[in-house]
């Protein structure tokens, strides 16, 4: 099956279950999930294809919320342009990450995305005057569309899984295109990508921009759906928790990190009172990853080409 | 009233105290940087896990504390037993990793850093212990600045582990191995080393280093189960000053991000101080990746 049909199966399976699913805690866990899989999409794109990590995502969400957020409650921004300013913002701040410490091997992309992702965290705790400090801050209006407010766990979902959806297109249409096939002869052999005339470097640095943009895009959008943020939803552990679905469900397949982001960002709403144990459990799960399925869930979903 | 004071002479004094402040915290960045050089050196890997090493040693030594061990024992056996488990590690997980490619190393070794945070934070719990000093007296006064007694701890043991780790790789057998193994590995393996087992001295040796950083930095800094993340990256930022795998580089990037940081907390904001170790190395990335004290060749890949 062809991964666009399949894409459109599940959209249209997506679409029917906001109509048959009643309960708005569960429309509001899903909304949330369709939130990370955009963060994820992004992820992959870098891990999968890049063969290069982040650690600090949620940092770059936490911006996008931030700043889109911020502008319109503060400045009185119209949200909609406060949402592209802000994920301009943050892209442009990830390619001045990215274009240094790409040049290097990846681990020093994953350290400088740690060290951004804490500073970004410890700016919105202390920056109380602008950001609320370690209780955020409230009132962020709803979005709308020509006078349609999303106003209900039921307008966000069909909102929030559409765009999803198309964002997941935009990236697998991404990898399908020259510069998809760039990004796997890199992967496989980085010479010969170099001997092809590639310029491996800002290749890497425009996947991760990408892959940032994605990040902010989801942050954004998080924002003014909870018309509240705080740090505390943007720390490291949130970064290690979307590298696990990036890793489980196999880097560089689509609907397998879909599949599991669904799934790991549904469980801990039901397992609330395992809290503690997360990130055990989310530490186990990377090393029996790594020592017993390097390509995570992608055997199940090979049948999608 | 204290005497009065030639003018300038408090901002002097002032001056001193953040700058001896930041030798200290300085010294632990450069233990916790000569721990990621040893493991890099000897296997090409980033061991993002390394700020786990200092974290436990302090947590080790605390439980044995509360326990009234005596000091020096506490110390003893926690540097030892996370050098134990450094070998653990080495052999259960970073030996076995399937189709070991840098980035399946980086996720494994932060899968191990996540999960001994979290095995830390519900075993024990997430509170910061305090740890009392190892010396009898509380503090120590030269020329008119008190200092916590712990600080001459923390001098003497970054100074004895560096002059010994010195003599370690340049006039011991295993120490030339080590070194040798780091300069080539294949080439080594041809004259029969085993290479192996070195790599896995190499994560005994940075486990012991790393815990014995967090000992006796406990004292001052207070023991937490998530102390090791921001260690571990400031040691990472001063491998980065110094150069990778160079331990002269990385006690001097160590000092110049620990001496930098205590002013900067002091002059300007101490709630931003943590910024400062980060800008450092992103300049430096920016600069001249190979490190400041470097002239080896530039991991460019």
């Amino acid at each position: 099956m062809s991964k666009r049909l399949f894409l459109l199966i599940l959209f249209v399976v997506t679409m029917i279950g906001g109509f048959v699913v009643k309960n708005p805690f569960v429309l509001n866990m899903l909304s949330f999930a369709a939130i990370s899989v955009i963060v994820v999409t992004g992820l992959n794109l870098l891990l999968g294809f890049a063969g290069q990590i982040s650690l600090g995502h949620a940092g770059f969400v936490a911006l996008g919320a931030y700043i889109s957020s911020l502008l319109t409650v503060k400045a009185g921004v119209n949200p909609w342009l406060s949402i592209a300013i802000a994920v301009f913002a943050t892209s442009l701040f990830g390619a001045i990450i990215g274009y240094p410490t790409l040049k290097l091997k990846s681990h020093y992309l994953a350290m400088a995305t740690l060290a951004v992702g804490e500073i970004i965290h410890i700016a919105a705790n202390n920056w109380v005057s602008l950001t609320g400090g370690p209780e955020g801050f409230s009132g962020i209006p709803m979005l709308s569309v020509f006078g349609f407010v999303f106003d209900s766990e039921k307008k966000f979902y069909f909102f929030i899984w559409t765009l999803t959806f198309l964002m997941v297109l935009l990236s697998i249409n991404f990898i399908d295109s020259r510069f998809g096939r760039a990004y796997k002869t890199i992967k496989s052999k980085e010479n010969a990508a170099y001997a092809f005339g590639i310029n491996v470097h800002l290749y890497k640095v425009f996947v991760f921009t990408v892959s940032v943009f994605y990040a902010s895009v989801a942050g954004a959008l998080y924002a003014f759906y909870m018309g509240f943020v705080s740090p505390a939803s943007f720390g490291l552990l949130q970064s290690i928790d979307y590298i696990v679905m990036v890793v489980i469900g196999g880097m560089g397949n689509f609907f397998g990190v879909i599949f599991t982001t669904v799934i790991l960002s549904v469980l801990p709403n039901l397992l609330t009172s395992l809290e503690d144990y997360w990130p055990i459990v989310n530490g186990l799960l990377l090393i029996a990853a790594m020592l017993f399925m390097p390509d995570g869930l992608k055997r199940f979903f090979s049948w999608i080409k | 009233m204290q005497k009065r004071q030639r003018p300038g002479s408090k901002t002097i004094a002032e001056f001193l105290q953040f700058f001896i402040n930041g030798v200290i915290s300085g010294s632990i960045y450069a233990l916790v940087a000569i721990g990621f050089n040893i493991i890099y050196s000897t296997t090409r890997i980033v061991n993002f896990a390394q700020g786990e090493f200092l974290m436990l040693g302090g947590i080790i030594e605390y439980l044995l504390l509360c326990r009234h061990v005596p000091i020096g024992l506490s110390l003893l056996v926690s540097v030892i037993s996370v050098a134990i488990i450094g070998v653990i590690l080495h052999r259960l997980f970073i030996a076995r990793t399937k189709n070991a490619t840098e980035l399946s190393l980086i996720i494994m070794t932060i899968g191990i850093s996540i999960t001994l945070r979290g095995i830390v934070a519900v075993a024990v719990d997430k509170n910061a212990h305090p740890v009392k000093p190892f010396l009898s007296f509380q503090s120590v006064t030269v020329g008119g600045l008190t200092f916590s007694s712990q600080y001459l701890i923390v001098i003497f043991a970054m100074l004895a582990l560096s002059i010994s780790l010195f003599f370690y790789m340049k006039r011991t057998l295993k120490g030339r191995i080590m070194r040798g193994v780091s300069m080539n590995a294949l080439a080594a393996r041809l004259f029969g080393i085993d290479v192996e087992s070195v790599q896995m001295a190499s994560f005994a040796l940075s486990g012991f280093i790393g815990a014995l950083a967090g000992a006796v930095i406990a004292p001052i800094s207070f023991v937490q189960y998530d102390m090791g993340l921001m260690f571990g990256l400031k040691g990472f930022a001063a491998c980065v000053v110094g150069g990778f795998g160079n331990n002269s580089g990385a006690i001097a990037g160590g000092l110049i991000i620990g001496i930098a940081e205590s002013l900067a907390a002091g002059y300007v904001s101490s709630s931003y101080k943590d910024l400062i170790a980060f800008l450092i190395m992103i300049l430096v990335l920016f600069i001249k990746p190979s490190g400041l004290f470097s002239s080896k060749d530039v991991e460019r890949v």
